[in-house]
C-alpha cells in the first residue's frame, strides 16, 4: 500500500493507517489534552479511567498512541520537527522519556468472543471461570507480544529474552512452573487460550470442560514492572492495560469485569473504553458510585473545549491534504469562509425588497414601530447582506412585541429599544431564516465543518472527504480549487441526505428510527421558524420529562415500562449510533440536571436547522412514541 | 496443485435436475430427510416441489426450520407471504411428516441482544443418531438465512462425516434468481459482527495474530454497508497484517456485471479500503465448486507465500448469491483450522416489488450440489463437474 492517498480523507480512521509513522503523522497532539489534564491533577496513573464516547469518538486512535508501536518509533524520530509536539506531550505525562519509553502499553480488544461464552450450556459459575480465564490467556499473551515489540525483538523468538519472576505466592499458576520465561508463559496462556476457543468453536464439542479455570483476573495482578524483566533489567517503569470497546461484552461479563476491577484496587494503570448507552437502567455505574475512578467523555471533553477541538480538526485536515497525491495540500485554506454576496445580489435585494414590505404591514395597524421604521433610511449605506440581515431582525423583533399579551400604550419604541433587543441570538436566526426563505447557501466555512463534526472525529472526515473531492475536480478541471460557500452548502446537504437515506437500512430500528426523527426535525422546524423566532437561533433537541401524572415517580418508572419499549429502542439505539447526542445541563432550580438529546449536526442540515447548541424542549415520553408510532 | 476434497463434484444445473431425481430415488429403500426455512421468499417450496413433481412417491420428511428474527424485524411486514408459503407447502406435502423446529436469532437476554441464530441452527441436529434412518439429506438453503445455513449445513456435514462407511447422500439446493435476490433488500444491519459459528478459522486467537489476515470478500450490488462493516471487523487489530482480496463473480449470466460492481464500490475499494487492483480476484458465478477450488488455490498461494510468517488465516465473507456461498462454506469446512466465515447479518429484509417477486418466482434455477455419499466412494463418479 502506497504512501500517498488520493484523497486521504476517505481513509475513514487514522488508527486504520497502515503504518506507525502514518498513524503518528496524522494524529494531533491536541488530542491528549485531556490526558495531559489528569496528569496534572494526579489521576492519570494508578488508577482506572473510563474512557466514553460514540463511534468514531476517536477512542481507538487515543489508545494507539500508547501502544509500543507507536511510542518506540516516536522515540526513534524525536529530533524531527513534525512529531516534537507528540513527543514533549507524551514526555509530560510521563510515557515516555529522553533515555528510554517508558511504558507498555498493552492494547486489548473486547471485541472477541467474549460474549458467545454466554451461550454456553454451562453454570453461571463455569461462565465466570471461563471468562475470567479468557481475559487472563489474553492480557497475558498481548502484554508478552507488545513487550517484543517494546524491547523491538522478534516475536515470538523475543519471548526467550523475557523473564516472568513471579514467585507464585498466591498460587495462581497451577500448571506452569514460576518463574519462567515468557515463552513458557505464553505457551501456557496461549494453551489456555485455545482450549476455550475449542469449547466456543466446534461444532461437536467435548463434553467436560477441563480448562485451567480462574475465579481472579490474575494477569492484572502479576504482569507488573516488578515481575517483568528483559535480558535482566527491568522491562519498563509502567504497564498500562487498555481495554477497548468493553460495551461488547456482555452486560453480565462487563458488571463482573468492573466490579473485580473496581473492588480488587490493585494499582494497576487500566483504561476501559466503551460506548456510553443510553436510557439504559445505569445499574453498573451506580453501584460504583463512591469508587474510585475516574471518567473521561471524549465528546464531553470536545464540547467544553470547542477551540482545542477546532485546532485539532485543523491539524487533522492539514495532515491528511499534505499526504494527497493529487496536489492538494491544504485545506481549509480552499473553504471560503464568508457567503458571496455577488452570487446573492439578486437574491439578497429581492429580500430587502421583500421584509421592508412585511415589516410595513406589521406595522400598519400601530404606530409603535414608526421610529424603527424611520431608522430603516439610515441602512442605505449598509451592505445589501447587513440590510437584509438587520431587516429580518426588525421582521422578528416586531413580531415579537405585537405577540405580547401585555397592555401597553402605543408610543412609538425609540431606537434604542430596538438595539437593546437585538441579541446576538436574535442575528442568527435572521440569518437563518433569510437563508432559509431565500435558498441561500447556509452551511459553509471551516467552523461549520467543526460544528457539523459533533464533536466527532470520523463524522468530519466524512464530510471533508466530500470537500476534498470537490477541491480534487476543481484541480482536475483547471477551475481554482476553492470551494464556493455554493459549492460547500450543496456538498454538505448531499451528505446529509445519503446519511438519511442510509438509516432505514443500516440502523437497527431503522424504520421507527426515520419516524421518530422526522417526527423531532418537523417539531424543531415549526419551533424554529415562528415568525417571532422564541428559542433563537432554533431548536433541535429535546429532554424527556415525564407527564404530569407520572412526575411523582423517576424516569426510570416510564423506562422500564413495556408500553414504552419502542421509545426506549430508539432513543438508545439513536444514541448508540450518534444520532442523538446526550448532554447534560444544568438549568432551572438548583442542582437541577437535564439529559437533553440534540439531533447530530448532519441532522441539523437535513432538517434545516441551525448548528447552534442550546435550543430545546421538554417532551413528554407520550408526546415522543407518537412520533414513532406515525 | 493441493488436493481438494471436493475435486472432482457433482453438480446438477437446473435442466438436469428433474431426471437426476428421478433416477437417484427410484432406488428402492431411499429415506430422504428435506430440510428447508419456513420464510417469505417466494423461492421456499420452488426445490420441494420439483423434487416432489418427479418422485411423488418419494418417502421424505421434512425439518421445516422457523426462524424468530425478533419483534422488531421488518421481515414481519411480509407475514402474508410465508402464509401463502405455508399453505402452497402443506398442499405439495400431502399429509407426509413435517417436524417444525423454531429457532431464535437473536438472544434477548442482554440489552442489545446476541445473534445466535448461527448455534441455534447447528444445535438442530445433536447428534448422529438423529438422522442415522436416513440415506439422504438435502438442505435446501432457498429461504434460509446466512446466517443459519452455514453453521446448519456445517454440523450436519460434521455428522455425517463422523461415518466413514455407508456415508449418507447430503446434497444442498438453491433456487437462483438474480431478479429475486436484487429486489429483496436486507436491512439493519447487526454491528456485532462474528464468525459464523463453527467456521471461526482460529482467526481469534490472541496467539496466533501475528499470522496476517486475508480477507476475500465476494461482491454482489448494494452492499455498500455490509461490506464496510466487514472490512472495520477485518482492520479492528491494528497490528495485524491484513491483505483485502475482493472477488468478483465472473464468468456470469450478466458478463457486465463484474464492471458494474467495480464502479459501484470504487471509491470504498480504491479509497477506503487502498486495495492494490491486483488483489482482485474473480470467480464464477454460477458454479459454487468452482469457487471452491479457485478460493482454496488462492489460499493455498498466500499460505505458501506467508509460510516464512507462520502461515496466514484467511476470513470469506460472501455478499453475493447463494449459490456462490456454497463454495465458501466448502472452503471453510476443509479448512477449518485456519479459514473463517465472516458474516454480516441483517436484523430483517424488505421487498422492493411485492407484485413483480411473485411473478419471478418460476424464473429462478435450480442447482443442487452433492456435497457427500456415493459418487465420492467411487472411482469415476457419474455427472462430474
Amino acid at each position: 500500500m502506497s504512501d500517498a492517498f488520493r484523497n486521504p480523507f476517505k481513509l475513514r480512521n487514522s488508527e486504520k493507517i497502515d503504518s506507525e509513522i502514518g498513524f503518528l503523522r496524522l494524529f494531533s497532539p491536541l488530542a491528549l489534552e485531556a490526558l495531559v489534564q489528569k496528569h496534572r491533577s494526579g489521576t492519570l496513573w494508578e488508577n482506572v479511567l473510563l474512557i466514553h464516547s460514540s463511534p468514531g469518538g476517536g477512542k481507538t486512535s487515543l489508545l494507539r498512541a500508547f501502544e509500543p508501536g507507536s511510542l518506540t518509533t516516536l522515540w526513534n524520530s524525536k529530533s524531527a520537527s513534525d512529531y516534537r509536539d507528540l513527543f514533549n506531550t507524551l514526555k509530560g505525562i510521563d510515557a515516555i522519556s529522553k533515555s528510554e519509553v517508558k511504558l507498555l502499553g498493552v492494547s486489548l480488544p473486547c471485541t472477541r468472543n467474549y460474549q458467545i461464552l454466554e451461550e454456553l450450556n454451562i453454570s453461571e459459575a463455569q461462565k465466570k471461570r471461563l471468562f475470567f480465564s479468557l481475559l487472563n490467556s489474553r492480557v497475558i499473551l498481548s502484554t508478552l507480544r507488545a513487550a517484543c515489540r517494546l524491547k523491538n525483538r522478534k516475536f515470538p523468538e523475543g519471548l526467550e529474552d523475557i523473564e516472568f519472576r513471579y514467585d507464585n505466592s498466591d498460587n495462581y499458576f497451577k500448571s506452569l512452573e514460576v518463574p519462567c520465561n515468557g515463552k513458557q508463559l505464553f505457551d501456557w496462556a496461549s494453551n489456555i487460550e485455545k482450549d476455550i476457543y475449542k469449547t466456543i468453536d466446534s461444532f461437536i464439542p467435548e463434553t467436560e470442560i477441563s480448562v485451567e479455570g480462574h475465579d481472579e483476573l490474575i494477569s492484572l495482578l502479576v504482569l507488573n514492572p516488578q515481575n517483568l524483566y528483559f535480558r535482566g533489567k527491568p522491562l519498563c517503569s509502567r504497564i498500562l492495560f487498555m481495554f477497548d470497546d468493553a460495551h461488547k461484552l456482555s452486560d453480565s461479563q462487563r458488571l463482573l469485569f468492573k466490579q473485580y476491577i473496581f473492588e480488587k484496587r490493585s494499582g494497576a494503570n487500566i483504561w476501559i473504553s466503551e460506548r456510553l448507552e443510553a436510557l439504559a437502567p445505569d445499574e453498573q455505574l451506580k453501584s460504583f458510585e463512591g469508587r474510585d475512578f475516574e471518567e473521561l467523555n471524549l465528546e464531553n471533553y470536545w464540547n467544553k473545549n470547542q477551540k482545542k477541538l477546532k485546532e485539532v480538526l485543523r491539524n487533522i485536515s492539514d495532515k491528511r491534504a499534505a499526504l494527497s497525491s493529487e496536489e492538494v495540500t491544504s485545506f481549509q485554506e480552499y473553504l471560503i469562509a464568508n457567503l458571496s454576496e455577488t452570487d446573492a445580489n439578486e437574491k439578497l435585494s429581492l429580500a430587502v425588497k421583500e421584509t421592508t414590505d412585511k415589516i410595513h404591514e406589521l406595522s400598519k395597524v400601530t404606530n409603535k414601530f414608526d421610529e424603527w421604521i424611520g431608522a430603516l433610511d439610515d441602512l442605505e449605506n449598509e451592505t445589501l447582506l447587513n440590510r437584509a440581515i438587520r431587516l429580518k431582525e426588525i421582521e422578528i423583533l416586531i413580531h415579537r412585541n405585537l405577540g405580547k399579551n401585555q397592555l401597553s400604550f402605543d408610543f412609538p419604541m425609540p431606537i434604542e429599544e430596538l438595539d437593546k433587543k437585538t441579541g446576538s441570538e436574535v442575528t442568527k436566526a435572521a440569518a437563518l431564516f433569510l437563508s432559509s426563505v431565500h435558498d441561500m447557501p447556509y452551511y459553509f466555512g471551516f467552523e461549520d465543518l467543526v460544528k457539523l463534526s459533533s464533536f466527532n472525529i470520523e463524522q468530519f472526515l466524512s464530510f471533508s472527504s466530500e470537500m476534498f473531492e470537490a477541491m480534487i475536480s476543481n484541480k482536475i478541471k483547471g477551475d481554482q480549487i476553492i470551494l464556493s460557500d455554493r459549492e460547500q452548502h450543496d456538498i454538505i446537504v448531499k451528505v446529509a441526505k445519503h446519511n438519511w437515506k442510509k438509516l432505514r437500512t443500516e440502523i437497527p430500528f431503522g424504520q421507527s428510527i426515520r419516524r421518530f426523527l422526522t417526527g423531532l426535525g418537523e417539531f424543531s422546524k415549526t419551533q424554529t421558524f415562528k415568525p417571532n423566532a422564541p428559542y433563537a437561533p432554533g431548536v433541535n433537541g429535546f429532554a424527556i420529562t415525564p407527564s404530569v401524572q407520572d412526575k411523582l415517580y423517576p424516569e426510570e418508572q416510564w423506562i422500564n415500562n413495556s408500553i414504552y419499549q419502542p421509545l426506549v429502542n430508539v432513543v438508545s439505539t439513536c444514541v448508540a449510533y450518534n444520532l442523538l447526542e446526550r448532554h447534560t445541563l444544568l438549568q432551572g432550580k438548583k442542582g437541577q440536571s437535564h439529559t437533553v438529546y440534540y439531533m447530530n449536526r448532519w441532522l441539523c442540515v437535513f432538517f434545516g436547522l441551525p448548528l447552534s447548541y442550546g435550543g430545546w424542549r421538554h417532551q413528554t415520553p407520550d408526546q415522543l412514541i407518537k412520533w414513532i408510532k406515525k | 496443485m493441493n488436493e481438494l476434497r471436493w475435486s472432482p463434484n457433482v453438480l446438477i444445473k437446473d435442466d438436469a435436475v428433474d431426471s437426476f431425481w428421478k433416477e437417484h430415488f427410484r432406488e428402492e429403500g431411499r429415506r430422504l430427510l428435506f430440510v428447508l426455512g419456513k420464510g417469505f421468499d417466494v423461492r421456499m417450496n420452488f426445490a420441494l416441489s420439483r423434487l416432489l413433481d418427479s418422485c411423488p412417491g418419494i418417502n421424505l420428511e421434512c425439518l421445516l426450520i422457523e426462524f424468530d428474527e425478533g419483534a422488531g424485524s421488518s421481515s414481519l411486514n411480509y407475514n402474508s407471504f410465508v402464509t401463502d408459503n405455508i399453505t402452497e407447502y402443506e398442499k405439495i406435502m400431502q399429509g407426509r411428516t413435517t417436524h417444525l423446529k423454531k429457532i431464535k436469532m437473536k438472544n434477548k437476554s442482554g440489552k442489545r441482544g446476541r445473534i445466535v441464530g448461527d448455534r441455534n441452527a447447528a444445535d438442530l441436529i445433536k447428534s448422529h443418531s438423529e438422522i442415522e434412518d436416513f440415506t439422504d439429506i438435502i438442505v435446501d438453503i432457498s429461504s434460509l438465512p446466512r446466517g443459519l445455513y452455514f453453521s446448519l449445513i456445517g454440523k450436519i456435514l460434521k455428522l455425517v462425516d463422523q461415518k466413514q462407511e455407508d456415508q449418507q447422500n447430503l446434497f444442498l439446493t438453491v433456487a437462483e434468481n438474480v431478479k429475486i435476490d436484487s429486489l429483496i433488500q436486507e436491512n439493519e444491519i447487526e454491528e456485532d459482527l462474528t464468525y459464523l459459528h463453527g467456521f471461526g478459522g482460529q482467526i481469534e486467537l490472541e496467539a496466533e495474530k501475528e499470522q496476517p489476515l486475508i480477507w476475500f470478500p465476494i461482491l454482489g450490488e448494494e452492499k455498500i454497508a455490509h461490506i464496510s462493516k466487514g472490512a472495520d471487523k477485518i482492520m479492528e487489530d491494528k497490528a495485524r497484517l491484513y491483505e483485502i482480496c475482493p472477488v468478483l463473480p465472473f464468468p456470469s449470466k450478466d458478463p457486465r456485471r463484474s464492471d458494474a460492481l467495480l464502479i459501484e464500490y470504487h471509491k470504498l475499494l480504491f479509497d477506503s479500503l487502498d486495495i492494490e487492483p491486483q488483489n482482485i480476484m474473480y470467480t464464477t458465478e454460477r458454479d459454487p465448486f468452482q469457487t471452491y477450488i479457485q478460493l482454496s488455490d488462492a489460499i493455498a498461494n498466500y499460505r505458501e507465500s506467508l509460510n516464512v510468517l507462520n502461515g496466514c488465516k484467511i476470513a470469506l465473507s460472501t455478499f453475493s448469491s447463494k449459490l456462490i456461498s456454497i463454495g465458501t462454506l466448502l472452503v471453510a469446512y476443509e479448512k477449518s483450522e485456519f479459514v473463517g466465515i465472516l458474516n454480516v447479518n441483517s436484523g430483517g429484509y424488505d421487498i422492493l416489488d411485492e407484485s413483480k417477486i411473485k411473478n419471478l418466482k418460476q424464473e429462478s434455477e435450480l442447482f443442487v450440489t452433492w456435497l457427500t455419499g456415493s459418487p465420492y466412494h467411487q472411482q469415476s463418479p457419474k455427472n462430474s463437474n
